[in-house]
Protein backbone atom coordinates (compact mmCIF):
# COMPACT_ATOMS: atom_id res chain seq x y z
CA UNK A 1 0.00 0.00 0.00
CA UNK A 2 1.15 3.86 -0.84
CA UNK A 3 0.70 6.31 1.34
CA UNK A 4 0.71 9.71 -0.33
CA UNK A 5 3.15 12.72 0.90
CA UNK A 6 0.37 14.31 3.07
CA UNK A 7 -0.70 11.28 4.80
CA UNK A 8 2.77 10.73 5.56
CA UNK A 9 3.17 14.06 7.00
CA UNK A 10 0.26 13.24 8.69
CA UNK A 11 1.70 9.72 10.95
CA UNK A 12 4.79 11.95 10.92
CA UNK A 13 2.82 14.50 13.27
CA UNK A 14 1.09 11.69 15.07
CA UNK A 15 3.65 10.21 15.95
CA UNK A 16 5.71 13.62 16.53
CA UNK A 17 6.47 13.34 20.80
CA UNK A 18 9.37 15.25 22.55
CA UNK A 19 9.99 12.95 25.43
CA UNK A 20 11.92 10.03 24.44
CA UNK A 21 8.85 7.10 23.46
CA UNK A 22 9.64 4.65 25.42
CA UNK A 23 10.50 6.55 28.73
CA UNK A 24 6.83 8.49 27.76
CA UNK A 25 5.10 4.90 28.15
CA UNK A 26 7.19 3.76 30.56
CA UNK A 27 6.39 6.15 33.03
CA UNK A 28 2.57 7.13 31.94
CA UNK A 29 1.32 3.27 31.55
CA UNK A 30 3.23 1.70 34.54
CA UNK A 31 4.85 -1.75 35.15
CA UNK A 32 1.47 -3.18 35.35
CA UNK A 33 0.07 -2.58 31.59
CA UNK A 34 2.93 -4.72 30.36
CA UNK A 35 0.61 -7.16 30.42
CA UNK A 36 -1.82 -5.06 29.04
CA UNK A 37 -0.23 -5.03 26.07
CA UNK A 38 -2.63 -6.26 23.63
CA UNK A 39 -5.70 -3.53 24.93
CA UNK A 40 -3.35 -0.42 23.97
CA UNK A 41 -4.67 0.33 20.68
CA UNK A 42 -2.95 3.56 18.25
CA UNK A 43 -5.33 5.71 19.99
CA UNK A 44 -3.81 5.13 23.22
CA UNK A 45 -0.66 5.77 22.44
CA UNK A 46 -1.64 8.76 20.27
CA UNK A 47 -3.26 10.28 23.27
CA UNK A 48 -0.27 9.35 25.62
CA UNK A 49 1.82 11.40 23.10
CA UNK A 50 -0.17 14.47 22.94
CA UNK A 51 -0.16 14.69 27.02
CA UNK A 52 3.95 14.20 27.41
CA UNK A 53 3.99 17.12 24.52
CA UNK A 54 1.29 19.14 26.29
CA UNK A 55 3.15 18.98 29.71
CA UNK A 56 6.21 20.36 28.05
CA UNK A 57 4.42 22.95 26.41
CA UNK A 58 2.69 24.10 29.74
CA UNK A 59 6.12 24.27 31.21
CA UNK A 60 7.23 26.47 28.41
CA UNK A 61 3.92 28.47 28.27
CA UNK A 62 3.78 29.06 31.99
CA UNK A 63 7.73 30.04 31.81
CA UNK A 64 7.48 32.32 29.34
CA UNK A 65 4.11 34.16 30.80
CA UNK A 66 5.66 34.29 34.47
CA UNK A 67 9.28 34.88 33.68
CA UNK A 68 8.79 37.38 31.24
CA UNK A 69 5.55 38.86 31.41
CA UNK A 70 4.44 38.63 35.26
CA UNK A 71 8.40 39.05 35.70
CA UNK A 72 8.28 36.78 38.76
CA UNK A 73 11.60 35.60 39.49
CA UNK A 74 13.78 32.55 37.94
CA UNK A 75 13.05 30.00 41.05
CA UNK A 76 9.84 30.74 41.74
CA UNK A 77 8.73 30.58 37.81
CA UNK A 78 10.39 27.20 37.65
CA UNK A 79 9.13 25.86 40.52
CA UNK A 80 5.44 26.87 39.35
CA UNK A 81 5.69 25.43 35.73
CA UNK A 82 7.90 22.47 36.96
CA UNK A 83 4.85 21.52 39.67
CA UNK A 84 1.80 22.60 36.63
CA UNK A 85 3.81 20.36 34.07
CA UNK A 86 4.37 17.28 36.46
CA UNK A 87 0.30 17.47 38.00
CA UNK A 88 -0.68 17.93 34.27
CA UNK A 89 1.31 15.10 33.04
CA UNK A 90 0.17 12.57 35.89
CA UNK A 91 -3.63 13.71 35.89
CA UNK A 92 -3.82 12.95 32.30
CA UNK A 93 -1.47 10.16 31.92
CA UNK A 94 -3.68 8.32 34.64
CA UNK A 95 -6.95 8.26 32.84
CA UNK A 96 -5.36 6.94 30.09
CA UNK A 97 -4.38 4.23 32.15
CA UNK A 98 -6.97 3.62 33.86
CA UNK A 99 -8.94 3.17 30.49
CA UNK A 100 -6.93 1.02 29.84
CA UNK A 101 -6.78 -1.49 32.93
CA UNK A 102 -10.57 -1.81 32.91
CA UNK A 103 -10.34 -2.97 29.43
CA UNK A 104 -8.57 -5.67 30.32
CA UNK A 105 -10.36 -6.20 33.34
CA UNK A 106 -13.85 -6.35 31.09
CA UNK A 107 -12.40 -9.13 29.03
CA UNK A 108 -10.75 -11.11 32.00
CA UNK A 109 -14.21 -10.90 33.56
CA UNK A 110 -16.14 -12.51 30.57
CA UNK A 111 -13.25 -15.21 29.85
CA UNK A 112 -14.95 -17.97 32.08
CA UNK A 113 -17.90 -18.08 29.07
CA UNK A 114 -15.69 -17.92 26.42
CA UNK A 115 -13.41 -20.44 27.78
CA UNK A 116 -16.39 -23.08 28.88
CA UNK A 117 -17.83 -22.41 24.58
CA UNK A 118 -14.69 -23.20 23.46
CA UNK A 119 -14.49 -26.61 25.67
CA UNK A 120 -17.66 -27.21 24.49
CA UNK A 121 -17.18 -26.24 20.91
CA UNK A 122 -13.64 -28.42 21.58
CA UNK A 123 -15.19 -32.01 22.52
CA UNK A 124 -17.57 -31.56 19.48
CA UNK A 125 -15.07 -31.26 17.09
CA UNK A 126 -12.32 -32.36 18.34
CA UNK A 127 -9.75 -29.71 16.71
CA UNK A 128 -8.65 -26.29 18.15
CA UNK A 129 -8.70 -24.15 15.09
CA UNK A 130 -12.16 -25.79 14.26
CA UNK A 131 -13.46 -24.90 17.91
CA UNK A 132 -12.27 -20.99 17.38
CA UNK A 133 -14.54 -20.98 14.27
CA UNK A 134 -17.16 -22.30 15.87
CA UNK A 135 -16.82 -19.11 18.21
CA UNK A 136 -16.68 -16.94 15.28
CA UNK A 137 -20.46 -18.47 14.01
CA UNK A 138 -22.46 -17.11 17.23
CA UNK A 139 -20.94 -13.06 16.09
CA UNK A 140 -21.23 -12.00 19.60
CA UNK A 141 -18.08 -11.67 21.01
CA UNK A 142 -17.08 -8.34 22.22
CA UNK A 143 -14.01 -6.56 19.39
CA UNK A 144 -10.96 -7.63 21.74
CA UNK A 145 -11.89 -10.78 21.89
CA UNK A 146 -12.51 -11.07 18.35
CA UNK A 147 -9.18 -9.73 17.49
CA UNK A 148 -7.36 -11.99 20.21
CA UNK A 149 -9.16 -15.13 18.33
CA UNK A 150 -8.69 -14.06 15.12
CA UNK A 151 -4.80 -13.52 15.84
CA UNK A 152 -4.29 -17.00 16.73
CA UNK A 153 -6.27 -18.21 13.74
CA UNK A 154 -3.84 -16.62 11.64
CA UNK A 155 -1.29 -17.87 13.40
CA UNK A 156 -2.62 -21.49 13.08
CA UNK A 157 -3.22 -20.75 9.51
CA UNK A 158 0.24 -20.04 8.87
CA UNK A 159 1.31 -23.45 10.71
CA UNK A 160 3.08 -22.30 13.73
CA UNK A 161 3.04 -25.10 16.61
CA UNK A 162 0.01 -25.29 18.05
CA UNK A 163 1.06 -26.03 21.36
CA UNK A 164 3.11 -22.51 21.61
CA UNK A 165 0.51 -20.57 20.07
CA UNK A 166 -1.78 -22.00 23.20
CA UNK A 167 1.48 -21.41 25.37
CA UNK A 168 1.73 -17.36 24.51
CA UNK A 169 -2.10 -17.03 24.11
CA UNK A 170 -2.74 -17.53 27.87
CA UNK A 171 -1.01 -14.71 28.73
CA UNK A 172 -3.63 -12.85 28.41
CA UNK A 173 -5.78 -13.94 31.15
CA UNK A 174 -5.42 -12.16 34.63
CA UNK A 175 -6.27 -15.03 36.85
CA UNK A 176 -3.91 -17.97 37.26
CA UNK A 177 -7.13 -20.76 36.71
CA UNK A 178 -8.18 -19.27 33.58
CA UNK A 179 -4.59 -19.96 32.08
CA UNK A 180 -4.54 -23.28 33.24
CA UNK A 181 -7.79 -24.28 31.77
CA UNK A 182 -6.65 -22.31 28.38
CA UNK A 183 -3.32 -24.51 28.32
CA UNK A 184 -5.46 -28.01 28.90
CA UNK A 185 -7.88 -26.64 26.36
CA UNK A 186 -7.16 -29.50 24.15
CA UNK A 187 -7.72 -31.96 26.96
CA UNK A 188 -11.19 -33.30 26.34
CA UNK A 189 -12.32 -33.37 29.89
CA UNK A 190 -10.64 -29.73 30.94
CA UNK A 191 -13.10 -27.32 31.30
CA UNK A 192 -13.55 -23.70 33.89
CA UNK A 193 -15.10 -25.69 37.05
CA UNK A 194 -14.89 -22.82 39.37
CA UNK A 195 -13.84 -19.05 39.46
CA UNK A 196 -12.73 -17.82 42.66
CA UNK A 197 -10.73 -15.34 41.65
CA UNK A 198 -13.64 -13.23 40.30
CA UNK A 199 -15.13 -13.28 43.85
CA UNK A 200 -11.49 -12.51 45.90
CA UNK A 201 -11.38 -9.79 43.68
CA UNK A 202 -15.03 -7.92 44.13
CA UNK A 203 -14.36 -8.38 47.94
CA UNK A 204 -11.25 -6.88 47.26
CA UNK A 205 -12.40 -3.96 45.39
CA UNK A 206 -14.95 -2.98 48.26
CA UNK A 207 -12.15 -3.77 50.83
CA UNK A 208 -9.82 -1.19 49.07
CA UNK A 209 -12.61 1.39 49.29
CA UNK A 210 -12.96 0.39 53.20
CA UNK A 211 -9.17 0.68 53.72
CA UNK A 212 -8.31 4.09 52.00
CA UNK A 213 -11.27 5.90 52.77
CA UNK A 214 -9.31 7.14 55.90
CA UNK A 215 -6.21 7.73 53.72
CA UNK A 216 -8.28 9.55 51.37
CA UNK A 217 -9.55 11.62 54.26
CA UNK A 218 -6.01 12.73 55.41
CA UNK A 219 -4.64 13.46 51.76
CA UNK A 220 -8.14 15.03 50.42
CA UNK A 221 -8.92 17.67 52.77
CA UNK A 222 -6.68 18.52 55.86
CA UNK A 223 -3.49 17.99 53.56
CA UNK A 224 -4.16 21.39 51.40
CA UNK A 225 -6.71 22.73 53.91
CA UNK A 226 -3.52 23.13 56.49
CA UNK A 227 -0.60 23.85 53.27
CA UNK A 228 -3.42 26.46 51.91
CA UNK A 229 -3.54 28.16 54.87
CA UNK A 230 -0.57 28.38 56.52
CA UNK A 231 0.93 29.33 53.13
CA UNK A 232 -1.57 32.04 53.09
CA UNK A 233 -0.10 33.91 56.32
CA UNK A 234 3.28 33.36 54.72
CA UNK A 235 3.04 34.73 51.57
CA UNK A 236 1.47 37.88 50.33
CA UNK A 237 -2.07 37.48 49.00
CA UNK A 238 -1.25 38.75 45.64
CA UNK A 239 1.97 35.85 45.21
CA UNK A 240 0.66 33.70 42.58
CA UNK A 241 2.92 30.38 44.47
CA UNK A 242 -0.94 29.85 46.20
CA UNK A 243 -2.05 28.63 43.18
CA UNK A 244 0.46 25.70 42.69
CA UNK A 245 -1.14 23.88 46.26
CA UNK A 246 -4.10 22.95 43.98
CA UNK A 247 -2.12 21.39 41.66
CA UNK A 248 0.23 19.28 44.15
CA UNK A 249 -3.21 18.16 45.33
CA UNK A 250 -3.58 16.86 42.08
CA UNK A 251 -0.70 15.05 42.12
CA UNK A 252 -0.90 13.17 45.11
CA UNK A 253 -4.69 12.25 44.96
CA UNK A 254 -4.01 11.04 41.42
CA UNK A 255 -0.94 8.96 43.01
CA UNK A 256 -2.57 7.91 46.07
CA UNK A 257 -6.15 6.87 43.64
CA UNK A 258 -3.28 4.99 41.48
CA UNK A 259 -1.92 3.15 44.66
CA UNK A 260 -5.35 1.99 45.23
CA UNK A 261 -5.86 0.48 41.77
CA UNK A 262 -2.41 -1.13 41.67
CA UNK A 263 -2.98 -3.06 44.95
CA UNK A 264 -6.68 -3.89 44.15
CA UNK A 265 -5.06 -5.64 40.82
CA UNK A 266 -1.46 -6.62 41.89
CA UNK A 267 -2.61 -9.04 45.15
CA UNK A 268 -4.85 -11.16 42.00
CA UNK A 269 -2.35 -10.83 39.55
CA UNK A 270 0.50 -12.91 42.14
CA UNK B 1 -32.73 -5.92 20.48
CA UNK B 2 -35.61 -7.94 22.48
CA UNK B 3 -35.47 -8.54 25.77
CA UNK B 4 -35.22 -11.63 28.02
CA UNK B 5 -37.75 -12.12 30.21
CA UNK B 6 -35.47 -13.96 33.23
CA UNK B 7 -31.75 -13.77 34.44
CA UNK B 8 -29.35 -15.26 32.25
CA UNK B 9 -28.77 -17.94 34.67
CA UNK B 10 -32.70 -19.02 34.72
CA UNK B 11 -32.63 -18.82 30.80
CA UNK B 12 -30.14 -21.66 30.92
CA UNK B 13 -30.79 -23.86 33.50
CA UNK B 14 -34.15 -24.05 31.72
CA UNK B 15 -32.64 -25.05 28.35
CA UNK B 16 -30.33 -27.38 30.26
CA UNK B 17 -33.72 -29.23 31.83
CA UNK B 18 -35.14 -29.52 27.78
CA UNK B 19 -31.76 -30.62 26.33
CA UNK B 20 -31.66 -33.39 29.62
CA UNK B 21 -35.26 -34.24 28.74
CA UNK B 22 -34.09 -35.57 25.26
CA UNK B 23 -35.73 -32.38 22.95
CA UNK B 24 -33.06 -30.68 20.87
CA UNK B 25 -31.98 -26.78 20.96
CA UNK B 26 -34.87 -25.67 18.54
CA UNK B 27 -37.42 -26.98 20.52
CA UNK B 28 -36.19 -26.66 24.14
CA UNK B 29 -36.80 -22.52 22.86
CA UNK B 30 -40.35 -23.18 22.15
CA UNK B 31 -40.98 -24.81 25.22
CA UNK B 32 -39.23 -21.81 27.15
CA UNK B 33 -41.94 -19.37 28.44
CA UNK B 34 -39.15 -16.11 28.88
CA UNK B 35 -38.72 -16.04 25.29
CA UNK B 36 -39.95 -13.26 23.18
CA UNK B 37 -42.57 -14.20 20.71
CA UNK B 38 -40.79 -12.31 18.01
CA UNK B 39 -37.92 -14.64 18.42
CA UNK B 40 -39.83 -17.98 18.44
CA UNK B 41 -41.86 -16.46 15.18
CA UNK B 42 -38.46 -16.31 13.49
CA UNK B 43 -37.65 -19.54 14.29
CA UNK B 44 -40.71 -20.81 12.71
CA UNK B 45 -39.89 -18.95 9.74
CA UNK B 46 -36.46 -21.10 9.49
CA UNK B 47 -33.90 -18.43 10.65
CA UNK B 48 -30.60 -19.37 12.30
CA UNK B 49 -31.03 -20.43 15.58
CA UNK B 50 -27.21 -19.06 16.42
CA UNK B 51 -27.91 -15.67 14.25
CA UNK B 52 -31.35 -15.42 15.87
CA UNK B 53 -29.38 -15.69 19.41
CA UNK B 54 -27.56 -12.46 18.79
CA UNK B 55 -30.65 -10.18 18.51
CA UNK B 56 -31.61 -11.15 21.98
CA UNK B 57 -30.15 -8.61 24.76
CA UNK B 58 -28.33 -11.14 27.20
CA UNK B 59 -26.06 -9.69 30.20
CA UNK B 60 -23.67 -11.66 29.47
CA UNK B 61 -23.71 -11.54 25.51
CA UNK B 62 -20.92 -14.27 25.42
CA UNK B 63 -23.63 -16.62 26.53
CA UNK B 64 -24.36 -17.06 22.74
CA UNK B 65 -20.82 -18.96 21.99
CA UNK B 66 -22.00 -21.85 23.66
CA UNK B 67 -24.61 -23.00 21.76
CA UNK B 68 -22.46 -22.42 18.41
CA UNK B 69 -21.71 -26.62 17.99
CA UNK B 70 -24.22 -28.02 20.65
CA UNK B 71 -26.02 -29.47 17.40
CA UNK B 72 -22.58 -31.29 16.35
CA UNK B 73 -21.90 -32.66 19.51
CA UNK B 74 -22.65 -35.55 21.48
CA UNK B 75 -24.93 -34.33 24.68
CA UNK B 76 -24.25 -35.80 27.73
CA UNK B 77 -20.31 -34.30 27.40
CA UNK B 78 -21.68 -31.05 26.99
CA UNK B 79 -24.30 -31.06 29.68
CA UNK B 80 -22.41 -30.74 32.84
CA UNK B 81 -20.21 -28.12 30.90
CA UNK B 82 -23.07 -26.09 30.59
CA UNK B 83 -24.65 -26.42 33.95
CA UNK B 84 -21.28 -25.84 34.99
CA UNK B 85 -21.30 -22.54 33.27
CA UNK B 86 -24.84 -21.68 34.75
CA UNK B 87 -23.83 -21.97 38.18
CA UNK B 88 -20.70 -19.75 37.47
CA UNK B 89 -22.92 -17.07 36.25
CA UNK B 90 -25.03 -17.48 38.98
CA UNK B 91 -22.30 -17.34 41.25
CA UNK B 92 -21.14 -13.93 39.81
CA UNK B 93 -24.57 -12.65 40.41
CA UNK B 94 -24.98 -13.30 43.43
CA UNK B 95 -21.48 -11.67 44.35
CA UNK B 96 -22.03 -8.58 42.57
CA UNK B 97 -25.33 -8.25 44.08
CA UNK B 98 -23.48 -7.98 47.10
CA UNK B 99 -20.60 -5.72 45.74
CA UNK B 100 -23.88 -3.53 44.79
CA UNK B 101 -25.47 -3.92 48.29
CA UNK B 102 -21.96 -3.04 50.55
CA UNK B 103 -20.57 -0.22 47.58
CA UNK B 104 -24.32 1.53 47.83
CA UNK B 105 -23.48 2.05 51.58
CA UNK B 106 -19.76 3.27 51.41
CA UNK B 107 -21.29 5.35 48.87
CA UNK B 108 -23.40 7.01 51.25
CA UNK B 109 -20.54 6.99 54.02
CA UNK B 110 -18.54 8.99 51.01
CA UNK B 111 -21.33 11.21 49.61
CA UNK B 112 -21.64 12.56 53.42
CA UNK B 113 -17.78 12.90 53.64
CA UNK B 114 -17.89 14.77 50.81
CA UNK B 115 -20.99 17.00 51.36
CA UNK B 116 -19.15 18.01 54.41
CA UNK B 117 -15.38 18.66 53.48
CA UNK B 118 -17.55 20.65 50.79
CA UNK B 119 -18.91 22.87 52.71
CA UNK B 120 -15.80 23.11 55.18
CA UNK B 121 -13.64 24.24 52.27
CA UNK B 122 -16.28 26.30 50.90
CA UNK B 123 -16.50 28.11 54.11
CA UNK B 124 -12.85 28.71 55.12
CA UNK B 125 -12.91 29.87 51.19
CA UNK B 126 -15.07 32.27 52.11
CA UNK B 127 -13.25 33.86 55.23
CA UNK B 128 -10.13 33.79 53.33
CA UNK B 129 -9.70 37.36 52.79
CA UNK B 130 -9.09 37.34 56.51
CA UNK B 131 -5.76 35.41 55.94
CA UNK B 132 -4.86 37.59 53.49
CA UNK B 133 -5.75 41.07 56.00
CA UNK B 134 -3.65 38.98 58.58
CA UNK B 135 -0.17 38.56 56.28
CA UNK B 136 -1.27 42.62 55.55
CA UNK B 137 -1.69 42.92 59.01
CA UNK B 138 1.86 41.04 60.24
CA UNK B 139 3.97 42.60 57.66
CA UNK B 140 2.61 46.43 57.61
CA UNK B 141 1.31 46.48 61.28
CA UNK B 142 -2.38 47.66 59.56
CA UNK B 143 -5.59 46.01 59.70
CA UNK B 144 -7.23 46.42 56.94
CA UNK B 145 -10.89 45.06 56.20
CA UNK B 146 -11.38 44.46 52.28
CA UNK B 147 -13.16 41.57 51.12
CA UNK B 148 -12.26 41.00 47.49
CA UNK B 149 -14.33 38.08 46.05
CA UNK B 150 -11.70 36.98 43.84
CA UNK B 151 -8.21 36.10 44.88
CA UNK B 152 -5.51 33.80 44.32
CA UNK B 153 -6.01 32.32 47.38
CA UNK B 154 -10.04 31.85 47.11
CA UNK B 155 -9.16 30.23 42.91
CA UNK B 156 -7.02 27.68 44.71
CA UNK B 157 -10.19 26.66 47.24
CA UNK B 158 -12.67 26.52 44.62
CA UNK B 159 -9.54 23.83 42.92
CA UNK B 160 -9.27 22.26 46.06
CA UNK B 161 -12.87 21.30 46.45
CA UNK B 162 -14.00 19.88 43.34
CA UNK B 163 -10.41 18.35 42.92
CA UNK B 164 -11.08 16.71 46.72
CA UNK B 165 -14.63 15.29 45.18
CA UNK B 166 -13.38 14.50 41.83
CA UNK B 167 -11.05 12.06 44.35
CA UNK B 168 -13.92 10.90 46.22
CA UNK B 169 -16.74 10.29 43.50
CA UNK B 170 -13.58 8.14 41.83
CA UNK B 171 -13.07 6.29 45.05
CA UNK B 172 -16.59 5.36 45.19
CA UNK B 173 -17.02 4.61 41.73
CA UNK B 174 -19.69 6.66 40.97
CA UNK B 175 -20.78 7.74 37.77
CA UNK B 176 -21.85 11.14 36.28
CA UNK B 177 -19.12 12.74 37.64
CA UNK B 178 -19.29 16.13 35.83
CA UNK B 179 -22.77 16.55 36.26
CA UNK B 180 -22.03 16.26 40.16
CA UNK B 181 -18.84 18.41 40.20
CA UNK B 182 -20.68 21.15 38.11
CA UNK B 183 -23.10 21.28 41.37
CA UNK B 184 -20.27 21.49 43.36
CA UNK B 185 -18.80 24.77 41.63
CA UNK B 186 -22.44 26.10 42.07
CA UNK B 187 -22.57 25.02 45.70
CA UNK B 188 -19.15 26.30 46.41
CA UNK B 189 -19.50 29.69 44.86
CA UNK B 190 -23.14 30.07 46.62
CA UNK B 191 -21.43 29.27 49.80
CA UNK B 192 -18.12 31.89 48.94
CA UNK B 193 -20.90 34.66 47.98
CA UNK B 194 -22.75 34.26 51.13
CA UNK B 195 -20.22 34.03 53.48
CA UNK B 196 -18.44 37.34 51.78
CA UNK B 197 -21.43 39.20 52.37
CA UNK B 198 -22.19 38.54 55.90
CA UNK B 199 -18.34 38.79 56.33
CA UNK B 200 -18.51 42.29 55.20
CA UNK B 201 -21.72 43.12 56.82
CA UNK B 202 -20.28 41.95 59.56
CA UNK B 203 -17.72 44.68 60.01
CA UNK B 204 -19.76 47.30 58.89
CA UNK B 205 -22.08 46.54 62.25
CA UNK B 206 -19.76 46.21 64.99
CA UNK B 207 -17.40 49.12 63.95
Amino acid sequence: MEFSNSDKQRVNIRQFSLIPKKILYRTILGKKVERSSFFITDNDKFKVRIVGNGAILCFLVLFFLLHYLAGLSLIITSIISLVSCISFFFVFGDTIRTNIINRHQKFSETAFLTLNALSINMSASGSFPKSIEYLFSSKTSDEYYNKYLQDILYNLNLGEDEELIIKEGKEIFLSKNHQNVFQNIRNNDYYLESDPDFLIRVKRTVKAIEDNIVIFIAVSCLFPLVLSLVLALLLPPNSIIILVFPLLYAVFGTLSLRFVQNRSLGEVNE
Amino acid sequence: MSELMCSDYNFLSNIIIQLENGENLERAFFLLNDIPENFLFRLQLGEDLIDLLSSIEFNYPTITNLFSSINQSDLPDILDRLRTTARLIRNREEAIHEKDSVLKVHQRRIKIIRYVTLLTIAIIGGFSPIFSNLFVFITTGEFLNSASILSYLSISFLFINLLNNYFLLKLSKEEKILARLFIVIVLHIVIVVFIRVFYANFFAFSW
